[in-house]
């Protein structure tokens, strides 16, 4: 009996440590040491021939005072929470009219939102760059409407970047929203509605406070890949409002320079992980006050 | 040191293939680029193999397709080909693998920038001019004296004014256009490897010497900003400028010769035009990573490069301006003007672009943002 | 009149999403890269040419078996960190989900510099191993999140059950455990 209460624990730990190994090798070793390197890196002067140099110097975290990278940052973040708000309002009530539907229509809209995941970021602003080109596109449907008087070109400009960006991350609202609109008590809603509520008024007071914390992970997932992204807004933007990541992407392969990059990497990282947990406090106020 | 090494920064920065209307279907951002891996054909077996990396897509199709052959045929050494990947991240790589004495070719093809930078982390293996009897075969400016001989010329290509000819009448003659009043019209390659530094040191300042100083950097990159109202789109990668002159986005713009004859061949109705003060000449260099151990077969593809045999295939089936003066080479006129130009060109400030790549580089953008 | 708005709603929204979609097509049916509507020399050379093309094909098995092979290492690694958290309320368990949280926060671009830099600095180029793991490091949060959910899913009053009728711990694994995971496991796959 007291042999057995000494190995309890022990045993415990041998069997984690076999169970946990693998997982904590990679995530360590993959997760860990490259952000600590890229931490690294950014303390080290820049080498124009190589990667970095030898030393520890904190230019590259001066250099980030300038106007251009601050409004290339204010860009990114207006940008994440433009688009978050815009794939949420129209994931949520997609997922939801998804979950409503037959099981065969669910299957085909799953299927058809997957379809749109296999393009690449490059082939989706590809394909936005030509249906707001002048020659076919959007604006010559406008002119057939009678909206316009001429066709003209819809690039660059900020809805543009806004709209392939929309479409990026609207998949990705939808698959995260699905299990949890899937899963809901529709009979909360018949017994609201029975009860004399409107079909909004039975979504509003049932289905939104049951849903609020999934919506919230869905805004913050959506402001970061929106925040990561680099093609769209570079293909579609107008260069005033080139984002953070574009601007990295230019400092590390162009300007061979990897210790600014790595510096702006983590501006740009300590923004999103601010903008993240400020959107979950503000879930968190929301709900009690509800 | 200076005419010598012409940067052919043909740096495109989400690696993508170089040329190609196959670019635009293979897209690749650069998180792709980043965790990209060089497509290896499989190779014959024989005796005697070399890999060499040339820049991805239509590029690589045609080399692999006509010049490694051709060299395969005349020496019975069989070449790998390997896409090799742009920008800044190719040389990080090739570094590190390098030192780690695994590089993943025997061979590259570099801008002159990265001949510099490699050079300078003692990247390349020095030849011996002996065992390349056709060096002398290259037009005299290929030929200048170079310490190290660790880089001989490959192929030049050209940027010039390509335009639509629908949308611009008429063709411009010369750069100084770009500067006239034409809102919204231009496509211009963004960036420390836009040719418009050279364009604009030219036409406004008569010659790239200004660019050899930063003070000089910043008049010239003043003289470029005058061109934002004309800019509709400032290109990094040709996949995005190729779309915009396809569906009539941009009037025209700095783009690659080759690139456009490509388009053209396929049906785009664009011109490529040399201007009076020339298109910008850049020009790739082989180089061949220290720890590679093909010794032999290495010279004998730079033998083979510089034949003229090689130079008119080059020319003919890749689309590259020969570096070989015209009067060795059998091509025709057509064949000729096809790739290249008698008229001048304009040297590309190599020197400058290796000192201050990332002054040029956060410059450059400041104005571009702003 | 609801149903109309709902129709007009789902309508536009399905053309939003199919339009890329249409463009990509269009341009491989397309006889050259410039588009045209309706296409025009409609022809099959673009996939012809995708098909016929050793250098095109092995790109695209390549992509595959990354994306295949990622997921399965994924998998693997967030198994046992949902297992741990479910079975033992590990601690350590609990601080590599947050690990995996996190490294799913970083914006792809600061993703793409860090591994940049790090397969850069080990030599590695182009070994198909690092593409394989980083893509499962990163994404190991989604696989962890569906399958802790599967385990929470797991009614602990069955596993007690089952336990009070003499089965052993494997058992209980083999009977009751895994076909209530499983689902959730091959969602990710």
């Amino acid at each position: 009996m007291i042999l057995g209460l000494v190995n309890a624990p022990q045993a415990r730990r041998l069997r984690l440590g076999v169970l946990l190994s693998w997982p904590m090798l990679s995530l360590l070793g993959l997760g860990g040491i490259p952000f600590i390197l890229l931490l690294r890196i950014s303390v080290a002067p820049h080498d124009p021939n190589g990667m970095w140099m030898p030393g520890v110097t904190l230019h590259a975290y001066g250099a980030l005072a300038e106007p251009e990278l601050l409004g290339a940052l204010f860009d990114s973040v207006e940008m994440a929470v433009i688009v978050g708000a815009i794939s949420v309002g129209l994931g949520f009530p997609l997922t939801y009219l998804i979950t409503r539907m037959r099981r065969r229509l669910q299957v085909v809209w799953l299927v058809f939102l997957l379809a749109t995941l296999s393009l690449s970021d490059v082939l989706i602003a590809f394909s936005w760059q030509v249906m707001l080109s002048k020659r076919i596109g959007l604006s010559n449907i406008f002119v057939a409407l009678g909206l316009m008087s001429a066709p003209e070109s819809l690039t660059p400009s900020s809805g543009a970047v806004i709209a392939c960006l929309v479409y990026l991350v609207l998949p990705f609202t939808v698959l995260t929203l699905f299990p949890v609109l899937s899963r809901l008590n529709y009979d909360l809603i018949e017994a609201a509605r029975t009860l004399g509520a409107s079909p909004w008024r039975a979504f509003a007071s049932v289905v939104v406070p049951l849903t609020k914390g999934p919506a919230m992970i869905a805004f913050v997932m959506a402001m970061v890949l929106t925040v990561g992204t680099y093609v769209p807004p570079l293909v579609l933007g107008r260069p005033q409002h080139w984002p953070m990541a574009v601007l990295i992407g230019s400092t590390a392969l162009a300007g061979h320079d990897l210790p600014g990059a790595s510096a702006m990497s983590m501006l740009l990282l300590a923004a999103t992980v601010l903008l993240a947990i400020g959107a979950a406090q503000a879930a968190r106020t929301r709900l009690r006050k509800s | 040191m200076t005419d010598r090494n012409l940067p052919g920064s043909h740096s495109n920065q989400s690696g993508k293939g170089r040329t190609s209307r196959r670019a635009v279907l293979r897209g690749a951002g650069i998180a792709a680029a980043a965790l990209s891996m060089p497509f290896i054909r499989p190779v014959h077996a024989a005796d005697r193999s070399l890999k060499v990396a040339t820049f991805g897509g239509y590029f690589e199709h045609m080399f692999a397709e006509h010049i490694y052959p051709a060299f395969a045929k005349a020496t019975g050494i069989a070449v790998q080909s390997i896409e090799q990947p742009e920008g800044a991240q190719f040389m990080f790589q090739l570094n590190e693998a390098n030192k780690a004495g695994a590089p993943p070719m025997d061979i590259c093809c570099c801008d002159p920038v990265q001949v510099l930078r490699g050079r300078a982390q003692n990247l390349w293996r020095g030849f011996d001019p002996a065992r390349i009897p056709n060096f002398s075969q290259l037009s005299s400016k290929f030929q200048a004296s170079q310490p190290a001989f660790d880089n001989i010329a490959a192929m030049s290509w050209y940027m010039t004014f390509v335009i639509n000819p629908d949308e611009l009448k008429p063709a411009p003659e010369s750069w100084a256009v770009l500067w006239d009043e034409h809102p919204n019209a231009w496509g211009i390659e963004s960036g420390s490897v836009s040719p418009i530094l050279e364009i604009a040191a030219t036409i406004h300042f008569g010659g790239i010497d200004l660019l050899s100083t930063q003070e000089g950097i910043d008049k010239v990159i003043g003289k470029i900003a005058e061109l934002k109202g004309n800019v509709k789109l400032w290109w990094q990668d040709e996949g995005t400028m190729q779309t915009a002159l396809v569906n009539d986005e941009v009037a025209g713009g700095t783009y690659m010769h080759d690139t456009a004859m490509v388009m053209i061949k396929n049906g785009t109705p664009v011109r490529s035009i040399f201007p009076k003060e020339g298109a910008v000449e850049n020009t790739n260099f082989w180089c061949q990573p220290s720890a590679s151990t093909k010794i032999d077969e290495a010279l004998e593809f730079l033998n083979f490069s510089c034949t003229p045999e090689a130079q008119e295939l080059i020319a003919r089936f890749v689309g590259s301006a020969p570096v070989i003066d015209r009067g060795k080479l059998n091509l025709t006129d057509q064949e000729f003007t096809a790739v290249s130009s008698d008229g001048p060109s304009i040297q590309t400030a190599t020197q400058a672009r290796y000192q201050f790549t990332d002054y040029i580089e956060r410059q450059f953008t400041k104005m571009v943002t702003s | 009149m609801k149903i109309i708005g709902r129709i007009v709603f789902l309508t536009l929204l399905g053309i939003f999403l199919a339009a890329p979609l249409v463009v990509v097509a269009g341009v491989s049916f397309n006889g050259t890269q410039r588009m045209n509507f309706p296409p025009q020399n409609v022809s099959l050379i673009w996939y012809e040419a995708f098909f016929n093309d050793p250098a095109w094909m092995s790109a695209f098995s390549l992509s595959l078996t990354v994306a295949s092979l990622a997921a399965l290492a994924s998998v693997s690694i967030a198994f046992p960190i949902a297992y741990s958290i479910w079975k033992y309320q590990s601690r350590t368990a609990l601080l590599l989900e947050s690990i995996a949280r996190i490294s799913f926060l970083l914006p792809s671009i600061v993703l793409s510099i860090t591994f940049l830099v790090f397969w850069s600095w080990l030599g590695h180029v182009g070994r198909i191993e690092d593409t394989i793991l980083s893509h499962a490091v990163v994404f190991v949060a989604l696989p962890l999140a569906t399958i802790g959910l599967g385990f929470r899913s797991v009614d602990l009053s069955l596993v007690e059950a089952a336990r009070t009728m003499g089965a052993r711990e494997g058992d209980v694994l083999r009977t009751v455990v895994r076909p209530i995971v499983l689902p959730y496991v091959f969602s990710d796959c």
